[in-house]
């Protein structure tokens, strides 16, 4: 069975239909996700400008990975869980798209980027940042970006 | 008057240029969904410390004096690609519920700001460092959180309920 065939079979399932037919569902999936992703960017663009010296510079790069780590794996979880039951009310539309798959990679990319720099950071206790770090954390900061775009072009592509 | 405005607006060169434009919609979407996020996601971090949730060591004032100048470049940055989306069929918007809503969220939003800043932050010398926070300043924070949750929910709304 290939991915095409897959996501039709998907379609047709009873959990499937009743995702999309019952109207405040997929509104209430995409109002969580959104949440999340308030949650997720702005601890990674925070965390960035503060390794950058940009903002926040009362407490170390540590402290405030500290502070917005934790919430952005928690917010990571709301994304995938909702990110799923949105993906099963409309399979044909998300599983074979190109911007749809372009995205789960960004994301795998940007959830081992972050993990590696929670680890990096909670390490560092000096106030100035390793140029590596500040790097992975730009990176970072740009990763969720554009996945925010290909999130957003899956409707038009 | 306002649905005058609004026809007129439907009407003018920029509407036009962004509805025929495929791509202008799209990256006017993305600009709005990023912007709004850094809006929502800072406002929570300076409301989560306002309720002494949060960032407990650091003092208000200095949080918010790092936090708000991303708030306020984002909030522009929102406000700008959303007008720019509202243009393209301003009547429709007007008609729809979860639209409206969405701005009485935020002028009562931008109200609870203002009292915040007008009243509650007189006394913050008071409780900017390890002090006790005084309710009124926990008030504001949980409300802004409440209300940022619900213009958030009301905007992802918008697309579901166009009133066609």
């Amino acid at each position: 069975m290939g991915l095409a065939q897959f996501a039709d079979w998907l379609d047709q399932t009873p959990f499937s239909t009743m995702l999309k037919t019952e109207f405040w569902i997929v509104p209430t999936l995409q109002s969580i996700h959104i949440l999340s992703v308030c949650l997720v960017f702005t601890g990674a663009v925070v965390v960035c400008l503060r390794a950058w010296r940009v903002m926040g510079t009362d407490w170390t790069p540590q402290l405030w990975a500290r502070r917005l780590y934790p919430t952005q794996w928690w917010a990571l979880l709301a994304l995938v869980a909702t990110g799923t039951l949105q993906v099963l009310a409309e399979p044909p539309r998300e599983l074979t798209n190109f911007y749809f798959q372009t995205k789960m990679v960004g994301v795998l990319l940007a959830a081992l980027l972050a993990l590696w720099l929670s680890r990096r950071f909670y390490r560092e206790e000096a106030d100035s940042t390793p140029a590596i770090l500040k790097a992975a954390s730009l990176l970072l900061m740009l990763l969720w970006g554009a996945i925010m775009f290909a999130g957003r072009w899956i409707a038009y592509a | 008057m306002l649905m005058d405005w609004a026809n007129n607006l439907k009407d003018s060169a920029l509407a036009q240029y962004i509805q025929n434009d495929v791509t202008a919609f799209p990256i006017l979407e993305v600009a709005h969904v990023i912007a709004i996020s850094l809006v929502v996601g800072s406002v929570f971090i300076v409301d989560l410390r306002l309720m002494n949730l949060a960032s407990k060591s650091y003092r208000v004032t200095r949080l918010m004096k790092a936090v708000l100048p991303i708030t306020i470049i984002a909030f522009i940055f929102a406000l700008a690609s959303g007008f720019l989306m509202f243009v393209t069929q301003p009547v429709v918007y007007l008609k729809t519920v979860p639209f409206v809503l969405k701005m009485g969220l935020l002028v009562v939003a931008g109200i609870n700001m203002l009292a915040f800043h007008l009243w509650t932050q007189r006394s913050i010398a008071n409780w900017d460092e390890g002090g006790a926070i005084p309710i009124s300043a926990r008030a504001a924070g949980l409300i802004s959180l409440i209300l940022w949750t619900a213009i958030l929910v009301a905007g992802r709304f918008v697309g579901f309920m166009l009133a066609y």
